[in-house]
């Protein structure tokens, strides 16, 4: 257990200090900060609604740059050691290809919290100065995020170990995302298109349901997002499916 | 080029878990209206897709909300210039011409479809649902419209009581009587983000029925809490004018 999770955890630090020091971090970040502020204008605009539109805004701004920022991250992240040639320096250590590729997902992870930590951080300060302060919804929200940004990183390794390009697997990640937010619909259009039980049935089901975890859509609604105790075996479920998928197409990968 | 077809199919057997729970997970998705239901207004149906694609529904029917607020904040004139001015002039003594209610209201054909698109988005959105069947009912004078509107939100989201207590008030609208329709409104009312305008309308009925005390209990938490500043102009006029009245 330890010669598994030890390497991995070295791997997920150093990556994530290298996510952190990266430029594109640093821009996700100050675009977020930026537009973030910017949501003021709106709340003005939506007059005695401004606590419900600054609020939107912001959940749905830093969800949309932890997207960007996770897609991008898990999509370059092992193509990019490759291209520099660095993953030859990793794997001529005694660092299995499975704590490597969990390390990596790891870094990922860890990097979508401290982006989503951060803009979180700006958002409120920016709420608290408009006199609304930020309530348990709000935090539940930004941590249901989390797990969706988690899942669609994931996918995206999976998707970058079999696919030609890094922009590529960023194209399919967003398309993902996109089919995801309406899984059963995509389901039911595939069936009807390829009928009941074809091979494009099969793959709409490989979607994760992403509505599950959308409870910034519905914050005035009561149980209106999965419980935790089903969000979390759910998204663990996406986790490692993608990692074992992944790993089983980077095992024999020849560099 | 594609791994081995061994590789896989042996990965994706990982993924059997995940499709196990896919059915499972399915019940817990937010009750938002089907996405087949979003009726397009102004064109709008690329914004309609990206915000369920993005899981952004809440805030696109912020943002319609806004529009809808900024068309009916717009003067929609009805007449022609000509009228427009004849009205206008002053007569010699000073006085102008009775023009009667409902003069140059606008009539604000698209205010029904954008007020029911931000409802197919979010019918949770109580706040916009209570502003556009107040201004339906009780500004532009079209109730069976303001009901249409309650009645689909009620659909949408049935739990939501303050759909209901405005519908009650909107259905006695025509009574003469109007400490009925201030007895449904009352609790909507006291709602901290219930619409100003439906507040100054339960104000002023509230004065008709001979309620002053509950007038200017709604005028004051105008006067101190809207953020509309005619509103909270006018609230402190009344507020004098009752005052005065009660000395």
């Amino acid at each position: 257990m330890k010669a598994f999770f030890s390497p991995a955890l070295r791997v997920a630090s150093h990556s994530l200090r290298l996510h952190l020091r990266d430029r594109f971090f640093g821009l996700f970040l100050l675009f977020s900060l930026l537009l973030i502020y910017s949501s003021l204008l709106v709340g003005v605009m939506a007059v005695y609604q401004e606590r419900r539109a600054l609020v939107d805004f912001g959940l749905a701004l830093m969800e949309l740059m932890g997207l960007a920022f996770c897609v991008y991250a898990s999509a370059t992240a092992v193509s990019s050691e490759v291209e520099t040639k660095t993953i030859y320096l990793v794997f001529s250590r005694p660092v299995p290809r499975h704590s490597y590729l969990l390390g990596k997902m790891l870094a990922v992870f860890g990097a979508a919290a401290v982006l989503l930590a951060a803009t979180a951080l700006m958002h409120s300060s920016l709420l608290l100065l408009r006199g609304h302060a930020p309530d348990g919804p709000y935090f539940a929200a930004l941590a249901y995020s989390w797990l969706k940004l988690t899942i669609i990183s994931s996918l995206v390794f999976t998707v970058s170990m079999f696919s030609t390009s890094s922009l590529s697997s960023m194209v399919i990640g967003f398309i993902l995302w996109m089919l995801g937010h309406f899984a059963p619909e995509t389901v039911l259009m595939a069936a009807q298109a390829a009928g009941e039980g074809s091979l494009l049935e099969l793959l709409a089901r490989l979607i994760p349901n992403f509505q599950l975890f959308n409870f910034k859509d519905a914050l005035d609604v009561r149980g209106a997002a999965a419980p935790p105790l089903a969000a979390l075996p759910y998204a663990a479920a996406w986790w490692t499916g993608s990692y074992g998928f992944a790993w089983a197409l980077l095992r024999r990968k020849e560099f | 080029m594609l791994p081995p077809a061994k590789d896989l199919a042996a990965g994706l057997l990982f993924f059997l878990p995940a499709l196990a729970l896919n059915p499972l997970a399915a019940p817990y998705r937010p009750p938002l209206p089907p996405v087949g239901e979003i009726e397009e207004v102004r064109r709008g149906a690329a914004e309609d897709a990206a915000a369920v694609s993005f899981g952004a529904r809440r805030l696109f029917a912020d943002l319609w909300f806004i529009r809808l607020m900024q068309y009916y904040g717009t003067r929609e004139s009805v007449h022609d210039e000509r009228a427009r001015e004849h009205h206008a002039h002053h007569h010699a003594d000073g006085s102008v011409c009775h023009h009667g209610a409902g003069w140059e209201k606008g009539l604000y054909p698209e205010f029904v479809p954008l007020s029911l698109h931000v409802l197919h988005l979010d019918p949770y959105f109580h706040s916009a649902v209570l502003y556009s069947a107040a201004s339906l009912a009780y500004n532009l004078d079209r109730p069976a419209e303001a009901r249409k509107v309650l009645e689909l939100a009620i659909e949408r989201a049935p739990r939501e009581w303050r759909y209901h207590s405005l519908l009650a008030a909107v259905g006695y609208s025509g009574e003469t009587d109007p400490a009925e329709i201030v007895r449904l409104l009352l609790p909507v009312v006291r709602q901290p983000d219930c619409p100003t305008m439906l507040k100054n309308q339960t104000a002023f009925l509230s004065k008709r029925a001979g309620d002053y005390a509950t007038a200017a209990g709604i005028y004051r938490d105008i006067a101190e809490n809207a953020p509309e500043r005619e509103y909270a102009e006018r609230a402190r006029r009344e507020l004098e004018k009752l005052e005065t009245e009660a000395r």
